[in-house]
């Protein structure tokens, strides 16, 4: 579903991404772990096209994006929630949910997506009317999941940290919610930190100085000890 | 004492004037909150927008001002229609501003300062283009947009001075509905608020800033169409209603709708107020003087956000 | 000294310095003295805008406060000089206080504040009612009819104003080398540290307030200098000149030449002056044209002419380098690799 292939890129002068390449398939959970500034987020970034790759390709279900606007890549349903939930601060919750149905195709479904994200997610329907910068760090965090399903067809959702900033019971409940998400078919990539949450991913791939430094399994790389205690504490 | 009677006017005269200032305003601010520049030529395109009505509009007959040959068009095109073409052909100009000077600049470092000259320079490029065509004369419009006046107790409005409220207002409350309800009004919204969290919602970032400007464009050649129903128009009739308009802005907060409103109604009570009791010279002065009291105690204004 | 110093500074003054001698044309020496007097408002205003990167939009204040002061001063028996040193320190006063304005608000609303109450500062000088302490600015005439310099026991604008052009270059060359000994001092670098990371100068125990203080101080002080020189050459001054076409000149002056190099103001001034005389009978296409050419640049090289020209040469010095180091090598391994 997304491919990235010998992928570099950058912010300006300084290129973070040293020639990354992986394959994430059709519905699978995957996870990339790292320490921080070593270009997790600058993956996602290029893959959903904020950021251009100075080389390599990025395909995403059979199409070449490479370059492509972040705009018409979230079209193409690679939805990519940012780290720090990234909410509109001046509008309400439903606003931010609408405005996630922006494309042609979702804004003609827009009721109908309302109404299965708030069955998924019933805190925040609650809050619908709240101005999101009056919502708690959880709340954030729920909304901007929910902003990013609001699109019509989900292929690929990617989540920068969802639990960066929680408090464990929220993270639990984020994770839930994940997996209810991936029970509808639809692939999740998340960045992580925490190596608990990440146990039932497919696959996870360990980044080291914009690199891929190891791939594998749930189990191979949690189990690899350097891994744990390098980049994870412990 | 100062009799009630004579407070009404200036009253009535600064909500019409308030709502003229906040159509302006609104251009200026919708452009910063979206784009993050300041467009020096707004100005202009508020006397370009009333240029293009008049050379609509006025007859042959009255070419022969001056001495010279002014051109125009000889359409006669009655007034309220002739506005249509013109504010749509300035907001084409907004757009193709954005997509031709804009853009290539805020890609590149120094934008405030880039952008401002450009801007600049355009409205000197407008206005220059405004005399060599038209000349350096004060004109009105051929007839008046509606004649007559109605009496509210003791004060007397005329029609155009209502019409002028109305359609301020009028565009005002469709300008928020649209912002508030409509797709791309929701769109601009979000680009304004977190650039990167819109382009991931798939708004097309590029199309709204385009639409920003020219609908930022069109709100000033609308508002010049209106006030020159009441002032006359000439190549540096926008001067003033730019500098208002930057006083307005820097009172109400840049980037905020809400803000910009308050503050054009404030702007002009100052305005009206002080041209009461003092003389009118004083007037403009005075909103300079609010202006920098701003400064001192809240210096993003009422409702502006500070600078991230 | 160094070569790039000789050949784009002391050559050319050099030859200004000798000029008069040669040539007898007024008309050129009227356009010299203009140019001079211009580069020195490009030097500083270039000083604040791209060396310490104040989007300040209020020039042509110190630039009015130094002349109606020099000009006052001339209409009331004192001598011209004495007025334009003294009409420098009252610009730096005005300096000063658009320095507390610095303090409280920054980029966009620098701008912003900094244009509003220079447009104000305009309109309180064109009334005919202001208070005592404005009197030098006299309301929409302006001042005219300044008398001319006579230091030395000859009316200075006799010979073309020659005593002036030579004036002007003294002034020009002080504040060149006062510029170049401040760029290049511990000042040059705080100019830099406040233009670039405020908050890390501010951390490292760099008073940020300090310097911006200083910054403006010193070039209202200049701009003000070459305000009372021109005022005196003028002969007059009005309130035109706080209006937004002067602006777009200093500006344009700036942007031209380079926002941040050091002789692109100079080069700005030289290009810009002449043309702005040479247009002035065209009236408002003048205007046109200016506007157009600004436009041009700001898309094409932004970074200005000396921008681009340096952008260019070190480009080609870099690959000399290269190649240069390649040949080393190869020489030196003794193998050839081709």
């Amino acid at each position: 579903m997304l491919v990235l292939e010998n992928v570099r890129s950058g912010y300006g002068q300084v290129e973070v991404l040293k020639g990354v390449s992986f394959e994430i398939k059709k519905g699978e959970y995957a996870a990339i772990i790292g320490a921080n500034g070593h270009g997790k987020t600058t993956i996602l970034r290029t893959a959903s096209g904020l950021l251009r790759p100075s080389s390599g390709k990025v395909k995403f279900d059979g199409e070449d994006i490479t370059g492509m606007p972040a705009y018409k890549v979230a079209e193409k349903g690679l939805i990519h929630i940012p780290e720090g939930a990234r909410l509109f601060p001046q509008m309400t919750v439903q606003e931010n949910l609408v405005a996630g149905a922006f494309a042609k195709s979702s804004w003609r479904n827009k009721a109908k997506n309302l109404a299965r994200v708030y069955q998924l997610f019933p805190n925040i329907a609650e809050r619908k009317n709240q101005l999101a910068l009056t919502l708690s760090g959880g709340e954030r965090q729920t909304v901007a999941i929910a902003r990013g399903l609001m699109a019509e067809n989900v292929k690929l959702l990617m989540i920068d940290e969802p639990s960066a900033g929680l408090a464990p019971i929220l993270i639990d409940e984020v994770y839930e919610k994940i997996g209810e998400i991936r029970k509808t078919g639809v692939g999740v990539l998340v960045v992580e930190q925490s190596p608990k949450r990440i146990a039932d991913c497919d696959c996870i791939y360990l980044i080291e100085n914009g690199e891929v430094r190891m791939q594998g399994s749930a189990r191979e790389v949690l189990e690899s000890k350097e891994v744990m205690q390098a980049y994870l504490g412990s | 004492m100062v009799e009630t009677a004579l407070l009404l006017p200036p009253l009535l005269s600064a909500i019409i004037l308030g709502s003229l200032y906040a159509l302006m305003a609104m251009g200026l601010t919708l452009i910063y909150s979206t784009i993050r520049i300041l467009n020096f030529a707004h100005g202009a395109f508020f006397m370009a927008g009333a240029y293009i009505v008049w050379w609509l509009n006025t007859p042959e007959s009255a070419t022969r001002l001056f001495g010279t040959v002014i051109p125009v068009s000889g359409l006669q095109i009655p007034l309220f229609v002739a506005v249509i073409p013109a504010v749509i052909i300035i907001f084409g100009a907004g757009v193709v501003t954005q997509k031709a000077l804009i853009l290539p600049l805020i890609r590149k470092p120094n934008t405030l300062i880039t952008t401002l000259v450009a801007t600049l320079a355009l409205a000197t490029i407008l206005e220059s283009v405004a005399t060599v065509i038209f000349g350096g004369g004060r004109f009105s419009y051929a007839q008046e947009l509606v004649v007559g006046n109605v009496r509210l107790g003791e004060l007397i409005v005329t029609y155009v001075e209502i019409i002028q409220f109305a359609v301020a207002i009028g565009v005002l409350v469709a300008l928020y509905l649209f912002l508030k309800k409509s797709r791309i009004g929701i769109g601009m919204r979000a680009v304004a608020q977190d650039l990167d969290a819109a382009s991931l919602c798939g708004i097309d970032t590029q199309t709204v800033y385009l639409l920003t400007f020219g609908i930022g464009a069109a709100l000033a050649a609308l508002a010049g169409f209106l006030l020159t129903n009441t002032i006359f128009l000439s190549p540096s009739v926008g001067a003033t209603p730019l500098t208002i308009a930057f006083i307005v802005v820097v009172f109400g907060g840049i980037g905020s709708v809400p803000g910009t409103v308050i503050a054009s109604y404030v702007v002009a009570l100052v305005q009206q107020y002080v041209t009461l009791l003092l003389d009118p010279s004083w007037g403009l002065s005075f909103a300079f003087i609010l202006m920098i009291a701003v400064l001192i105690i809240r210096p993003r204004g009422l409702f502006g956000f500070k600078e991230t | 000294m160094r070569l790039r110093t000789i050949f784009l500074f002391v050559l050319p003054v050099a030859i200004l310095s000798l000029y008069p001698r040669v040539a007898e044309q007024g008309y050129l020496t009227y356009t010299l003295i203009l140019i001079l007097a211009y580069s020195i408002i490009g030097f500083y205003y270039n000083m604040l805008l791209g060396n310490v990167g104040i989007p300040f939009l209020g020039p042509m204040v110190p630039y009015a406060v130094g002349g109606y002061t020099a000009g006052y001063l001339a209409l009331n028996g004192y001598n011209p000089l004495i007025g334009i040193v003294v009409g420098s320190f009252f610009a730096a006063g005005s300096g000063f206080a658009f320095s507390l304005l610095s303090n409280r608000v920054r980029g966009l609303y620098m701008a912003l504040y900094s244009l509003v109450i220079t447009l104000f500062f305009h309109q309180l000088i064109v009334r005919s009612d202001i208070p005592a302490i404005f009197h030098i600015f006299v309301g929409a005439i302006g001042q005219n009819n300044i008398p001319d310099i006579t230091l030395g026991g000859f009316r200075w604008r006799l010979g073309d104003g020659v005593a002036y052009y030579y004036l002007g270059i003294l002034l020009f060359v002080g504040s060149a080398i006062f510029l170049k000994i401040l760029l290049d001092s511990r000042f040059g670098v705080a100019f830099k540290a406040v233009r670039d990371a405020e908050v890390y100068a501010a951390s490292l125990g760099i008073g940020i307030f300090r310097v911006k203080v200083i910054a403006f101080l010193v070039s209202s002080f200049f701009i003000g200098l070459s305000g009372g020189f021109l005022t005196i050459f003028y002969q007059a001054v009005g309130p035109d000149i706080l209006e937004t076409s002067n602006m777009l000149l200093f500006f344009s002056m700036v942007v031209f030449g380079g926002l941040g190099t050091f002789f692109g103001p100079v080069v700005g001034a030289f290009i810009l002056v002449p043309l702005n005389n040479y247009l002035t009978p065209y009236g408002a296409w003048r205007l046109f044209a200016w506007g157009l050419a600004i436009l041009f640049v700001v898309l094409v090289a932004p970074e200005g002419a000396v921008g681009k020209a340096e952008h260019l040469l070190r480009g080609r010095s870099i690959r000399g380098l290269i190649g240069s180091a390649r040949a080393w090598t190869r020489t030196a391994s003794g193998t050839s690799t081709s």
